[in-house]
């Protein structure tokens, strides 16, 4: 079927583009513990402060340094600032749950009083396009998918080869274990919030560019995508997330293209769906001692 | 009191009473049983939804170029009780997937991402409710019968919903003071435990979830038959959030309490506003009002996250003949328990 | 404390039926002074085998308890005895082999099931419902009736009102029995560690049941109380619950058990009495080594 190519190509790029954000999110919840439903508000802060900053155009490398630095602030001041002291107070989880949307609404909302609830649109700049395998393709999602690609094995590199990356691995698996072996909990955590919030930001700012337009909600519909991507991968492992960004922008690629265009999210729910029903803890999660996540 | 302010109070009177229903059908499921329902709106919106389908005739007949399922045209109360079944009937399905095997955090999350989709599906499916507008139209009951003025039209309806409300009142606080009442604190407390001492979790679970539902099916179409419109701005993600605000504030599995919250919370809201800066966009004062909803929720977990009034603990002496005291001495407000619960507990 | 209850609330179940039955069964006849031995197997557990987290935690255990006993079950750390435990009540999965409770195959029915058959446990670390009061707690313990559900709660109150009031009754006298009964109304999570496990014992024990299991019941607790909750225990044998019971503390096992199972390594190494089992060398050394 001549579909293939182009399903293939549009699904590597969503999956891409997914795979940012899902990989960010999950992190964020395996180093600290926390579902932090404050994402998507987070990466929509980031579409705007890249906008405001770069004054419409979209240029995909100024972006992707806004995106990152923005994030990376903003996540670990409200790791430090917001989660953490709740978390001391003896907080439970699913009341940390509710600080986090707490947390949404307020910076969602804020952007909304401030910049008013009108969509804001990037000039559309000339495309140079590459035609690759019979699919044509704008050098913007080249270049997304070029900057996915190397995001994807930094973390990589993190997570295994430096010692933080072991530090994570280890806070993430059994934190008690790893502080009594002289892990600093406290550093791996901040440092955990820096490295998602960063992926968080850049996620944002790329969506914004790619869709070529956005309001205060469109960090919403984008936030669904991440979560079902790393609920499919299984919630705190960043491969899984990986795993589970590509399964998704394949399928919701192929969904559009042989039903019709509406279903590209319908594919996502109907994943979704399907994975809670099924296996609610993911393809690579097991939920480690004390937390119960499913019954 | 001059019309105006009649209806101001009367129309505040009417959406207390339905929020409260609403709350009280949360609370159920969230401080009684430990269920984290955060897409009960979705509940509510089934609950309206339903209502105005079982009300208005089909479509066509308002050439208003609105498309939606149904249009039954059936009299009032029937429509009512269709959106209480609804919003029971939609807990089996969202309960199976998300109450069956999902726990704590992880299912408030899956819940809150399945209201979202739930937004995104009904603004796709153009024909199912009539997408991103909604339906309108509706007629208030017994309007074009009753030979009243609307202002007296306002107090009848007041006065069925207050009704509605006690009658809700009664069947909750019997679960709620019953043993069932307490395999359900079991359950929220430890599910192990309950199961390990012959309780059946499940089954106590998905039938909160769906009363719970029904409650908020029902308000939903008090709500409906209210505002005659309904449309999916009225019933995004932030609504849930709101409803869970008012029980924290209020007092968490405290039906006294989460009356307290229904009051408060809106008055809370507009006085917050006052205070925040007007900043960038003006008139956006909605905006704001969740910016207040937010710090209220954030403020309430963590000074006082068990709420102005606390899970009331019932002594033993009530539970014998010999100590059971007179009705009056139920209705009686009684005032928070002097040993405070640790706040590191389980909310 | 007496052996059996308060004359308004009559023990039932086993004790009732200690005594050699009419009925023409043919069952051993205890002798007189002897604590009650019928010499059949309440559990019987042959083969059981959990893999757990990569590991054989259970390597094919078969053992019996025999009815009216306090079974120990002792052995080094890592020895698979609370996973068999847990496997027996039925909150593992996964696990193979054949468990039988009064002629029942119980391997692989839901906790619920299994706890509604008689045989309860307590939990290695109480588990109880920190918001609610010890009371409620005990009251929760009774086996689960018919005025617990939701019909009955809205519509037949009157009916439910006098059996609530009977469990009440018989619970208070549970507490006054351990000496706690000044904790009626307290929250079970502002408890001291050793006042939580009295409850978790207490608790399993307001359902009746035909047998306990026991996750080291009296790990952590000072001697006073342990011996106290032990003279409960012997006591409850003698009313004609059977009883498995782990625990490190050995002297506190020579004096409540007999028999006395051996674990190590997921599987049963030796059975016996105490004084038999210290002559064994096997097991001296699986202590020493395990």
């Amino acid at each position: 079927m001549s579909l293939i190519p182009g399903i293939i190509a549009f699904g590597l790029y969503s999956a891409c583009l997914y795979a940012i954000g899902a990989v960010g999110f999950t992190l964020q919840f395996g180093v600290t513990n926390v579902l932090n439903l404050a994402y998507g508000a987070i990466l929509t802060s980031a579409m705007y402060v890249d906008y405001a900053i770069g004054r419409g155009t979209p240029s995909i490398w100024f972006g992707i340094l806004i995106g990152a630095v923005w994030g990376a602030l903003v996540s670990v001041v409200f790791g430090r600032v917001i989660v953490m002291p709740y978390v001391r107070r003896g907080a439970s989880l699913v009341a940390m749950a509710m600080v986090t949307i707490g947390v949404a609404l307020i910076v969602q909302y804020t952007l909304e009083a401030i910049q008013g609830p009108f969509v804001y649109s990037y000039q559309v700049a000339q495309q140079s396009t590459v035609r690759i395998a019979g699919v044509t393709m704008s050098e913007e999602q080249l270049i997304i998918i070029g900057a996915a690609v190397v995001l994807m094995i930094a973390v990589h590199a993190l997570l295994q080869y430096t010692r933080l990356g072991l530090a994570m691995r280890a806070t993430a698996v059994h934190p008690s274990l790893a502080r009594s072996c002289g892990v600093s909990t406290e550093r791996v955590r901040t440092t955990a919030w820096l490295v998602s919030g960063a992926l968080c930001g850049i996620s944002g700012v790329l969506l914004g560019i790619s869709t070529g337009s956005f309001d205060s909600v469109t960090g919403a519909s984008f936030f669904i995508t991440v979560v079902v991507a790393a609920i499919i991968g299984g919630v705190g492992k960043p491969y899984g997330a990986m795993i589970g960004a590509l399964i998704l922008g394949l399928v919701s690629s192929a969904a559009a293209a042989v039903i019709s265009p509406d279903y590209k999210d319908i594919a996502a729910w109907v994943i979704l769906i399907v994975v809670l029903v099924i296996r609610p803890q993911g393809i690579f999660a097991e939920f480690s001692s004390g937390r119960e996540l499913i019954g | 009191m001059s019309p105006a302010t009649q209806f101001y109070v009367s129309s505040l009177s009417i959406l207390f009473g339905i929020n409260l229903i609403a709350v009280w059908g949360l609370d159920l499921q969230y401080g009684f049983t430990g269920i984290y329902n955060f897409a009960y709106i979705v509940f509510q919106a089934a609950g309206a939804y339903t209502t105005g389908l079982f009300a208005l005739h089909p479509a066509a007949y308002y050439q208003a170029n609105e498309t939606y399922v149904g249009g039954f045209n059936l009299p009032f109360p029937l429509p009512l009780l269709a959106g209480a079944a609804a919003g029971g009937l939609l807990a089996l399905p969202l309960g199976f997937i998300g109450v069956r095997r999902l726990k704590g955090d992880y299912q408030a999350m899956a819940m809150l991402v399945l209201s979202l989709i739930a937004t995104a599906f009904v603004n796709a499916q153009q024909n199912l409710v009539n997408g991103p507008t909604g339906i309108s139209f509706v007629e208030k009951p017994l309007s074009t019968q009753l030979p009243l003025t609307p202002l007296g039209y306002q107090w009848a309806y007041l006065g069925l919903v207050a009704v509605i409300t006690l009658i809700v009142l009664w069947i909750v606080r019997s679960i709620v003071s019953s043993p069932y009442g307490r395999v359900l604190r079991a359950v929220r407390d430890s599910e192990t435990a309950a199961a390990s001492l012959g309780r059946h979790v499940n089954t106590a679970r998905r039938t909160i979830f769906v009363l719970g539902g029904a409650l908020a099916g029902l308000s939903g179409g008090l709500l409906m038959y209210y505002v005659t419109a309904w449309s999916p701005t009225s019933w995004l993600y932030p609504e849930t959030f709101l409803f869970f605000t008012i029980i924290v504030v209020g007092g968490t599995a405290n039906l006294a309490g989460n009356a307290l919250g229904t009051l408060l919370v809106p008055i809370l809201i507009v006085e917050g506003t006052r205070f925040l800066p007007q900043i960038g966009y003006p008139g956006l004062i909605d905006s704001l009002d969740w910016v207040v909803i937010g710090l209220l929720m954030l403020g309430f977990l963590w000074f006082r996250p068990q709420g102005l009034l606390p899970e009331r603990r019932r002594k033993w002496v009530t539970f014998v003949p010999e100590g059971r005291r007179s009705l009056h001495d139920l209705l009686r407000f009684r005032p928070p328990s002097a040993l405070p619960v640790s706040t590191r507990g389980e909310r | 404390m007496s052996a059996g209850a308060e004359p308004d609330v009559p023990v039932t179940g086993p004790a009732a039926a200690t005594p050699a039955p009419s009925s023409g069964e043919t069952r051993a006849e205890p002798a007189v002074g002897e604590p009650a031995r019928a010499h059949q197997a309440i559990l019987h557990v042959a083969d059981l085998k959990v893999h757990f987290g990569g590991v054989q935690a259970v390597a094919g255990a078969t053992f019996e308890v025999h009815r009216g006993t306090i079974t120990g079950l002792i052995g080094p750390n890592g020895a698979g005895k609370s996973t068999a435990v847990n496997a027996i009540a039925g909150q593992v999965h996964g696990a193979t082999g054949r468990v039988v409770f009064e002629d029942n195959e119980i391997l692989g029915r839901r906790v619920e099931e299994i706890s509604r058959l008689g045989l309860r446990r307590s939990f290695q670390t109480a588990n109880l419902f920190g918001r609610m009061t010890v009371m409620e707690n005990l009251l929760m313990g009774a086996p689960p009736w018919n005025g617990e559900h939701l019909r009955a709660s809205i519509i037949g109150r009157r009916k439910w009102h006098r059996r609530e009031a009977e469990l009440t009754w018989k619970a208070l006298g549970i507490m006054e029995d351990f000496g706690v009964a000044s904790l009626a109304d307290e929250l079970a999570a502002n408890l001291s560690g050793g006042q939580k496990r009295i409850v978790e014992i207490m608790r399993t024990i307001m359902g009746e049941p035909t047998m306990m299991l026991l996750d080291e019941p009296l790990a952590g607790i000072n001697p006073a109380l342990a011996r106290t909750i032990g003279h409960h225990l012997l006591a409850l044998r003698d009313a004609g619950v059977t009883m498995l019971v782990i625990e490190h503390d050995l002297g506190l096992v020579e004096r409540l058990c007999d028999p006395v199972i051996v674990m190590a390594q997921g599987k049963v190494l030796s059975e016996g009495s105490m004084s038999d089992l210290r002559r064994n060398k096997e097991v001296v050394s699986a202590y020493l080594t395990g």
